[in-house]
């Protein structure tokens, strides 16, 4: 067990501030997201799209192309600004939600350029037969060879994405593939403005949507690559590998620029570490122990080429971080009771979390692991939660040799934590058991509000 | 994050919802909007049958303000709507004068010849909006590749030209006008 230990040129070791919170509420998302639709959905009504529907089979199709295009931009623009990672959506709803609409909004971008091109294809097959519609719309046109490519490269990256193709690829492969989705974008751009005829022939609507992309493109790249930069320049360094469990490792992060940094427990960092070969393996770690100012203690499993080269990495290491990012952290919790669940490596959040809650929460750790060897932090869990009020309670096993069927059924949550009702439930772990705490949860009579859940990360 | 402490103002969450709406509303109001400005035609159909080699329109011509005669777009800009087509080598039919389509722009008006089979065989403009450097602009360009593309689909059925779509509407109503009256 290793604590970050105040070296000798730092006098004071101050737990870091919580980041500022977000001011943005669910509205304010619906009432951007609505004005959004509300403006193209507008626009394309406006531009006579609603009267050519009843028209004729040409007007029609072209109709229902530029509806569908219009709602594909629409769902490329939203996508892209929750890659922003922007602080203010971040804040209040944590990185992995960003993720999850991402790739909806990805879904549905896709399903929209799919319609779009069957549409456009269609309005232009009537006067001129379909193979010279595909022949226009792929290069006769002015810059359709350039959209072609572009829509190409969309749906190669939407397809990667499927879970289907993505449990074959690695993550960095996905990820560079993933990349190629703003060339992409930027390919199909042009056309919207020269063809699209609701951009061409209205300059007010085409000075908007110039506008939109273009503030759009100085976000991303300021608040995605500008902060990932600046991480750059902002390196810490590896003070401390502990040896926790089978392939299980803590290693602490130390650095000057702590100094000024702001996190809480039970958040995550995107960590790099800088050496050759490696620099652009980016690992979503959880903090496991409070971070102070002396340094930031992650416990890594090793479960991938990427991961295992962490659990073993050189003292002195330069590592830079992006972050902190989740909203799964002692906040959530006013005065309530606590219940804390972690299954697995899920047990470095619950650590951290732990550490910064009061004894008025009573904390009640449940600690599910698979085998003894892989329990890390017990000693310290069990440290904690005395000072704390609380108690810990472990259930190691696979599942197959467990007295139960369910380990978080309502009755067996209930059996081990009476009071269960009147608790916040905290729960890291692997998706199948986060599923399975929600389901005992709320079945046992927690509100959904009070069940707060952060993906397991390593 | 959930914050429980202090729950926001209901005027807070409304009052982003209500200014974008209106924001966006008034935004939307300012766009053009082509789908207000109808097509009206005007006029009736004139027909000339072909043992009289001369056109004449029902209609009386508007008053020539045009520096660039009409009939020169098909001549001097038009790179092929007078290559034959297929079918329609002779245009030895009924030349047809259609009705003056009025919409945003100004007016325009069609001349459509027909074969002794009654096939479309060319059109030509008879009038088009020029008061505006703009209009004349769009319309040299893209009049004659509607020409073209109304002989080449004989029908109505033609694809817009980018940033010529109020054109094409007027183009498109004015020469189905006269392809309802003169059936094949």
């Amino acid at each position: 067990m290793s604590r970050p230990t105040p070296t000798s040129s730092e006098s004071q070791v101050h737990p870091l501030p919580a980041p500022r919170e977000s001011w943005v509420l669910d509205t304010d998302v619906g009432a951007v997201i609505g004005a959004l639709t509300l403006v193209v959905v507008g626009l394309w009504s406006r531009h006579g799209g609603v009267t050519a529907l009843g028209d004729s089979a040409a007007k029609t199709y072209t109709s229902l192309a530029q509806l569908t295009g219009l709602l594909c931009s629409e769902a490329g623009l939203l996508g892209l600004i929750l890659v922003t990672r922007t602080p203010l959506v971040e804040r209040r709803y944590g990185l992995d939600r960003m993720f999850n609409w991402h790739r909806l909004l990805g879904e549905a971008m896709a399903i929209f350029l799919a319609l779009h091109i069957a549409f456009s294809i269609a309005a232009w097959a009537i006067p001129n037969g379909a193979v010279n519609a595909i022949k226009s719309l792929t290069g006769k046109e002015p810059y359709m060879a350039l959209t072609a490519v572009g829509s190409v490269v969309i749906l190669i990256v939407t397809l990667s994405s499927l879970k289907w193709f993505r449990n074959k690829l690695s993550y960095e492969m996905w990820y560079f593939v993933h990349l190629t989705a703003y060339f992409g974008l930027a390919a199909s751009f042009s056309h919207q403005i020269v063809l699209g005829t609701d951009f061409a022939d209205d300059a007010l609507a085409r000075s908007f949507w110039v506008a939109l992309h273009l503030a759009l493109v100085a976000w991303l790249t300021w608040s995605r690559w500008g902060r990932f930069l600046v991480s750059i320049t902002r390196p810490l360094r590896v003070s401390a590998v502990t040896h926790e469990a089978e392939g299980i490792s803590s290693v602490v992060l130390s650095g000057t620029h702590l100094q000024k940094a702001k996190a809480q427990g039970g958040q995550f960092y995107v960590v790099r570490q800088l050496v050759k070969g490696r620099w652009w393996q980016a690992n979503p770690f959880s903090l496991s122990a409070q971070p102070t100012t002396a340094g930031l203690r992650f416990t890594v499993k090793a479960r991938g080429e990427s991961s295992n080269a962490f659990t073993n990495i050189a003292l002195g290491t330069r590592v830079i971080v992006e972050g902190p990012y989740g909203v799964c952290t002692p906040d959530v919790v006013n005065s309530e009771k606590v219940l804390l669940i972690g299954g697995g490596i899920g047990i470095g959040p619950i650590t951290s979390f732990l550490e910064q809650l009061a004894p008025k929460h009573e904390p009640i750790i449940l600690y599910r692991v698979s085998s003894e060897q892989e329990m890390s932090h017990v000693k310290e869990l069990e440290t904690l939660a005395t000072a704390r009020n609380g108690k810990v309670h472990t259930l190691v096993g696979h599942r197959a040799t467990l007295k139960v069927a369910d380990p978080f059924s309502a009755d067996v949550l209930l059996k081990a934590v009476p009071d269960l009702a009147q608790r916040v439930v905290i729960v890291a772990g692997p998706e199948s058991m986060v599923k399975a705490v929600q389901r005992g949860a709320r079945a046992a009579g927690v509100p959904v509000e009070n069940i707060h859940a952060e993906r397991a990360w390593w | 994050m959930v914050d429980v402490s202090q729950k926001p103002t209901l005027g807070r969450q409304i009052f982003p919802a209500v200014a974008l709406t209106v924001v966006g509303v008034g935004f939307i109001s300012q766009l053009d909007n082509p789908g207000s400005d109808v097509v009206a035609l005007e006029g009736v159909i004139g027909t000339t049958v072909p043992s009289t080699s001369e056109t004449t329109s029902t209609l009386a011509p508007s008053p020539a303000t045009s520096v660039i005669s009409p009939n020169e777009i098909t001549t001097t800009l038009a790179p092929s709507p007078m290559t034959p087509v297929e079918g329609a080598s002779t245009c030895d039919g009924d030349a047809v004068t259609g009705p003056t389509a009025v919409f945003k722009w100004g007016e325009l008006q069609l001349q459509a010849t027909f074969t002794k089979k009654n096939v479309l065989c060319n059109v030509t403009v008879v009038k088009y909006p020029n008061e505006k450097d703009k209009s004349l602009r769009i319309n040299q360009a893209a009049l004659p590749v509607y020409n073209q593309e109304a002989v080449e689909a004989g029908s109505a059925q033609i694809a817009a030209v980018s940033g010529a779509t109020d054109s094409w509407r007027a183009y498109t109503a004015g020469l189905q006008a006269i392809l309802d009256a003169h059936p094949a």
